[in-house]
């Protein structure tokens, strides 16, 4: 396959959101490339399904949710997009060149539009003990199921959300041994709750898989409901986990796995990088990329879909992919654009059943910022909670002042892990709104980047 | 330890701190790595050990160096015959 030097699309990750934009693309004729960072399509919802079916009676557990990624992936194997697989993107500039590295070299690509499908990445869950080695995300443990089948018996699983009750069902289905689950979720729905579930009652499938997965988990695992305090104890590696449970006893369960979840926010280091306008969204605690209806960001020619615009899950990313899609397809070819209704009404009836599990599922305050002093806050420079707090107390406006005085959000992962535990330290010393507070101020490139992968770029600007 | 419940297929070699291991071609070298026991890949500047934790490539805490020099995620190369990787935590220059 020969790359061109631009593009009617660029297409950022090949999701849920991704796929169905490029199908959608390339009904219309539009030349179109589809950068990810894995080595097949399917993002992480998807992940590594073309593989997987191959066997498919061996990775059954995953079970339907997963399988149904199938249609989406067979219909963009068909595609006529050039798809580059392996390529990390750092940075959009404003007149739409999208710089990569696809093994160890950079490369750029023009594009008449954007769209950015780079999904959600795990809330951080700064709770003292998080940097042990032993001590995976939820979301982690999943992503070993679904690329090498394997997992680990007698891991504790800590959180709360639909991905965790999801992973702890797939790793019973797999045969592991789970030692216990400690639910950080509120032992009792609260009144608001129950209002909550009745807009939910339109998605009554999603209710019920998540009463099912529930159940199973209560009555095949040593399960904790309502847990508080939760520590994992170590010194160099997790040896386990304590916690309050309801009745207010402490509780002590030994484990050299643990892994811990509280939810899924957009992944916005990209958009945030391009300049895009965001918003705080404070239902869901995270930075959302504002977008018009159809995903077009702030910046002409950038669209966003799928859950980097705002966790939604994997329907309603693969609706939003098509929507924007058709919108790029208006706007290439010049023509008047019209939104089918009908997919209007699929979108809102997938959104329905958001407000109830935001609000069920919300990280309380103190599970956004650790309890314990010695918690690492940003685990790339190895701040604790006080190193930060000793930081904010000497007065800091917001994040980027913070970065100065002590490093926080400076490490490799530019502040993927911190940014958000970091804007709420400063809101809780400071008050005021988060949304002033506001994130780390990310810049280009969103990958650490070698001066050879750079210089491969300079090679092809010469060349052309 | 991890264990794998689904057969391997397509098989290949990689080398992590020149030992030979057998993996599926194309799997993250980060699976590899747990699934050998290695969950300690680097040392924090507190100077205590770190393992793989999101699996996504947004943490950065399963760096590992390759042959020519280059540092990466482990969760983000993925497994080619014969590739040799080092892992920071046993080089004695901690070069990452």
């Amino acid at each position: 396959m020969s790359v061109r030097s631009d593009y009617d699309l660029v297409i950022i990750g090949a999701g849920p959101a991704g796929l169905a934009a490029a199908i959608e693309a390339s009904r219309h004729d539009l030349s179109t490339l589809v950068l990810d960072d894995q080595p097949a399509p399917g993002g992480q919802v998807y992940r590594n399904i073309t593989r997987n079916r191959g066997q498919r009676h061996a990775s059954a557990f995953l079970g339907n949710d997963y399988w149904s990624g199938s249609r989406l992936v067979d219909g963009f194997a068909h595609v006529s997009a050039n798809v580059l697989t392996e390529s990390r993107v750092w940075q959009i500039t404003s007149d739409r060149q999208v710089l990569f590295s696809r093994h160890g070299k950079a490369q750029n690509v023009r594009a008449g539009a954007v769209l950015v499908a780079n999904g959600a990445m795990e809330r951080p869950m700064p709770i003292a003990g998080w940097t042990l080695p032993g001590v995976m995300s939820v979301g982690a443990a999943q992503t070993m199921l679904k690329t090498s089948g394997s997992g680990a018996d007698g891991a504790v699983f800590v959180g709360s959300g639909p991905l965790f009750y999801l992973t702890v069902w797939q790793y019973l289905q797999a045969g592991f041994g789970v030692k216990a689950v400690v639910d950080t979720a509120p032992a009792r729905m609260r009144p608001e709750h129950y209002v909550l579930a009745i807009p939910a009652l339109l998605q009554p499938i999603l209710l019920l898989k998540g009463l099912r997965w529930r159940a199973a988990i209560r009555r095949k695992t040593d399960y904790h409901a309502g847990a508080t305090s939760v520590v994992i104890a170590g010194e160099d590696s997790a040896t386990g986990v304590t916690f309050q449970d309801t009745s207010g006893r402490k509780q002590n369960i030994p484990a050299k796995h643990v892994f811990i979840h509280q939810g899924v926010v957009p992944n916005v280091n990209l958009t945030m990088a391009t300049d895009l306008r965001h918003q705080w969204h404070p239902r869901q605690l995270c930075w959302i990329p504002q977008t018009d209806m159809f995903g077009e960001s702030s910046v002409d020619g950038i669209f966003i879909a799928g859950d980097g615009m705002g966790i939604a899950g994997a329907t309603a990313a693969a609706l939003s992919g098509r929507l924007a899609a058709r919108r790029i397809i208006a706007r290439v070819k010049r023509r008047p654009f019209f939104m089918t209704p009908f997919w209007r009404a699929l979108k809102w009836r997938q959104a329905a059943i958001r407000p109830f599990l935001d609000s069920l599922f919300k990280p309380p305050d103190d599970w956004r910022v650790p309890k314990e002093d010695h918690a690492i806050v940003c685990r790339c420079e190895a701040l604790t909670k006080a190193d930060v707090n000793a930081a904010i107390a000497l007065g800091v406006s917001g994040p980027n002042q913070l970065k100065s005085y002590c490093r926080a959000g400076m490490g490799r992962c530019q502040g993927r892990m911190c940014a958000l535990t970091i804007q709420k330290m400063i809101h809780n010393h400071n008050g005021g709104s988060e949304e002033e507070i506001g994130y780390l101020r990310i810049r280009p490139p969103i990958r650490p980047l070698t001066v050879g992968e750079l210089a491969a770029l300079a090679h092809e600007d010469a060349g052309r | 330890m991890f264990r794998r419940v689904k057969p391997q297929d397509d098989t290949v070699t990689i080398y992590i701190d020149d030992k030979p291991f057998l993996a599926t071609a194309g799997e993250p070298v980060a699976n590899i790595l747990l699934n050998e026991g290695f969950s300690s890949v680097h040392t924090a500047p507190n100077g205590k050990p770190r393992g793989p934790y999101c699996m996504m490539g947004v943490c950065f805490d399963c760096m590992i160096t390759l042959q020519d020099g280059r540092v990466e995620q482990a969760c983000q190369t993925y497994a080619e015959d014969g590739i040799r990787l080092y892992l920071p935590l046993n080089r004695a220059d901690r070069a990452v």
